[in-house]
Formats: C-alpha cells, structure tokens, sequence
C-alpha cells in the first residue's frame, strides 16, 4: 500500500503542476508506457474535479439563496410577519391538551430518544422559549401518568427502556452497541420553585413531546442522526475504536447539544466508562455530521440528547 | 455586468461572490427551461450545473472572453436542458421552433468531459463524512497535512496521508463502477 500511496501522491504532485521540468517529463514516460498509471491520472484528474464540483455546488447554492434574499427583501419582510404571527397563534393552542397524543404517540417511539431541555435556548427568541417551556410541562404531566400506568420507572443505566415495544431496538453487533435513551429535563429543573426535584429526569421521548405541532403526519421532529440511528449506527461502527484489551463491555454515557442548525456543541460526559473509553467516545461524537435538529413545528429548536455509547459486544470472544 | 470582475472574483477563489452576480442571468434561463416543459427548479438544476461548468472554463489559463458570459451561460444552460429533455425522451418540436443564437465556438469544448466530472462527483458524494471533510480541505482549501491532521483528530500527517489514500482509493472504486454502468448503457443504446 506504501507504493500506492506514493503513486497517488506523485499524480497529485503532477497534477497540481507541481513538478519540476526533469521530473515532469520522466512522470509523463512512465505514463506513456503504462495504461494502469494512465487509468489513476485520469481517475484522480477526475475525482479532484468531482471534489471541485462538490465545493462548488455549494457555493452556487449559497450564492443563490444570497441573489434571492437580495431580490425578495421586501417579500420576505412581509412574510416573516405574517408567519411570526402564524406561529404564535399556533403555539398557544398547544398549551391545551396534548397529553391524550403524548400517549398515543409513546408507541411509536424510536429506539432513540432525545432530551430536550431549553436550559440552552438563551438563542432562541422569548415566545419560543415560552413555548418550549409550556410544551415540558405538558410532558411532564405525561409522564407522570405513564409512569403510573408502570411504564416509565427506568434506571438511567437499564439498556432498555422499559416501556419499549417490539419496535425498540437495541444494536448490537458484537463489537459495539448502542441504545439511546431520552430522558427530559424539566426546564425548570434548575429553578427553585419548580414543582420537580432538580436533577429529575423523567424517561421520556422526544416525539410525542413534539406531537403537539399540528401535523400528526409530519413524523419526524426529534433530533436526528441523518440517515437515522442506522446510519448512526454504521457510523460508530465505522469510527469507534474498541480497545483490543477491553473484556467484556463498558458504556460512556455522553450527552451532547444538537443546536437550531443541527451543529453538535457541548459533547460532555455524564456516565465515565474508563478516562479513555470517555475520550474515544467524545472523540467520534465531535466527528459526526451535523443532526436534524430538533424542530417543534417547522422551527428547528436546541435539544439536548445523551446516548449511551457501548464499547464491546455480548459475544464473547468478539470485540 | 461587469465580465472581467466576475472572471477575477472566480480567479481569486471567491466563488460565491462571483456567483451571486452570475445568477442576475437566471431569470433568463429559468424562462428558457419553462417555456420548453421544464419547471423552475429544473432550470435551477441546470443553471447549477452550467455555473460549474462555466467555472472550470474560467478558471483555465487560456481562456479569453470572446463573448460574454451572459451568451456562454446561456448557451450552456441551453445545452445542457436540451440533453436533459432528451434524456427524458420529450420531443423537441417546440425547440426547434425557438429562435436561438448560434453557440459560442468553445461551448462544446466546455461542457465536454462533463459525464465524466459529474460521475466523479456522485461517487465522491457516497464518502462518509469525515472523508469528504479531509478531501476538502485537502484539495479546495490546500490545507497543509499536518494541519488536517490535527483538526480532525488523527494521530499525525502519516495518518492523514493513509485516510485520503484510502478515501480517494474507497471513491475511485464507486468511480470505476459508475463509469463501468455507463458504458454499459452506451452500449445498449449503440
């Protein structure tokens, strides 16, 4: 691999018209006389321009939306007004009864499960915040009742939610596994006055939460690894690096800030594994893409999600 | 329009700038794409599409303006939809009857090697992120190894020099495939 490596640098080398006269002409013999060269030359010529393309799409897209904003000023001024007024109307029926869809909604529950909490929305304007802090006391009213009806009581460690159903999934591979849990966080949890304990983390999910937008079709409004906690799933296989020595297995219970734009922010640790499991584990959550935000409506909000993030399998014998 | 500052915006790498003024053409072109049963976000695709083009001309050595932009933009944006509808097996009956400029000489030459570049580009699209990341900034910002290196968490510049070969290796195999495919429909066609 070595040598190929070296090829793929010499290419580069000579197409960024890097080489000197002596070696340039000694690059093209050997390209003369060797169609596989000539193939990679061509290849790699390509793939850099592909590159390119990819770069410049998203500048033309960019300049796009600049050139549109600059010719629908006006337009947009006037319909963002409209909209604010719009979403606000909208928002305030939700403070009425919405717990009914929260239960009906727990069925449908993804394997993962986020945590919002505005205790992060400082961004976010004043009558979103106040929503958001409305839509948790609806939740929290949820939750309890669930928690009656002898779902909800999890450990925060357990694996598995307690309340799952067949579509729970827990993903395992043998070398590594995840499952998420959403617990939400009373915004209030911090104030004094709040009827919750500090610290109280009911289990709970982000989607019913999110149910009381009016668009019980619009599915998907947790946070979201893209391509769904598969593709999460892939991801981690791909990047996480299970130490060969590690027996049996160990979770790091992280916890990370999916901002308005899906930016990751504020990965912490919350449950250690070993000082570096937990950086591993740090390091591949500041490695994935940007997430879907969490959305209340068609307004990205700030959540904050943990997931338990498990080095090594149940299988003996594999990690 | 002010061509030369367009062409020296592109040369100085401030290719959004640039575009942002090239798109004052595509109120034009997304005409063009609507009147040949196209809709506005085809003529979007296409003028995307011709924005790059257009840019790896300019950007050549040996490029001199011998018309304006505006003419190449459009005559590539022309180009290009009319192989799109092709594609979609529209009949060009309405087209033919349009009364159209003759394309600049270098037009062709511009968008040959197209098929090319842009299958490059879907195969690259299949990387995962973290390749693409490193490609990136390896390629389009020229960012030193070293520096890659650190920003994306890899244990040095031999790491990162290993990641790309394996990140270019992992998009030139999906490259050879997406080109094996499309010879393979030429060939049905022939």
């Amino acid at each position: 691999m070595r040598d190929e490596l070296h090829v793929m640098e010499l290419v580069d080398r000579y197409l960024d018209v890097a080489m000197g006269e002596v070696e340039r002409s000694a690059f093209e013999q050997r390209m003369d006389s060797n169609a596989d060269l000539r193939l990679l030359v061509n290849d790699q010529r390509a793939l850099r321009e592909g590159m390119l393309r990819v770069h410049l799409r998203r500048a033309a897209a960019g300049a796009r939306r600049v050139w549109m904003f600059r010719r629908m000023l006006p337009w947009l001024a006037a319909a963002g007004l409209i909209l604010a007024t719009a979403a606000s109307v909208i928002l305030n029926r939700d403070r009425e009864g919405h717990d009914q869809e929260v239960e009906d909604h727990r069925t449908m529950i993804a394997p993962v499960e986020g945590v919002l909490t505005n205790a992060d929305s400082s961004e976010a304007s004043d009558v979103e915040e106040l929503k958001v802090e409305t839509v948790f006391v609806q939740r929290r009213k949820a939750n309890e009742r669930i928690r009656e009806h002898g779902h909800g009581e999890s450990l925060p460690r357990s694996p598995v939610e307690v309340s799952s159903d067949a579509r729970k999934e827990q993903i395992t591979d043998g070398s590594l596994a995840f499952d998420v849990r959403v617990r939400t966080e009373h915004p209030a949890a911090s104030d004094s006055t709040a009827p919750v304990e500090p610290n109280a983390l009911t289990p709970a999910t982000v989607k019913p939460l999110l149910a009381t937008v009016e668009q019980p079709g619009n599915a998907d409004h947790q946070p979201s690894y893209p391509g769904g906690w598969d593709a999460m799933h892939d991801f981690l296989k791909a990047n996480l690096h299970v130490p060969r020595n590690l027996r049996g297995s160990r979770t790091v219970l992280v916890s990370f800030v999916v901002d308005r734009k899906g930016v990751i922010r504020d990965p912490k640790v919350l449950e250690s594994g070993s000082a570096k499991l937990d950086k591993e584990a740090l390091r591949v959550i500041a490695l994935m893409p940007r997430w879907e935000p969490c959305r209340v409506g068609d307004t990205p909000v700030k959540s904050r999600i943990e997931v338990p993030i498990r080095f090594g399998g149940d299988e003996p014998g594999v990690h | 329009m002010n061509d030369p500052e367009i062409l020296e915006l592109i040369r100085h790498g401030q290719d959004q700038k640039a575009f942002v003024r090239l798109y004052a053409h595509f109120p034009k072109v997304a005409r063009l794409v609507r009147a040949n049963s196209g809709s506005t976000d085809d003529a979007r695709d296409v003028f995307q599409d011709a924005l790059i083009i257009f840019h790896r001309k300019a950007r050549s050595m040996d490029f001199r303006l011998t018309s304006s932009i505006s003419t190449y933009l459009f005559s590539v944006c022309r180009n290009l939809w009319r192989e799109e509808l092709r594609r979609r097996n529209r009949s060009l009956t309405k087209w033919e009857v349009e009364d159209m400029p003759e394309d600049p000489v270098d037009v062709v030459e511009m968008m040959a090697r197209e098929g090319d570049y842009s299958r490059a580009e879907k195969a690259l699209r299949t990387l995962g992120e973290k390749c693409m990341e490193l490609l990136k900034r390896f390629y389009i910002a020229h960012e030193p190894l070293m520096d890659i290196a650190r920003t994306l968490g890899l244990a040095g510049e031999g790491a990162a020099k290993t990641r790309k070969y394996k990140c270019l290796e992992a998009a030139r195999k999906r490259f050879r495939e997406l080109a094996a495919g499309a010879d393979h429909i030429d060939h049905q066609h022939a």
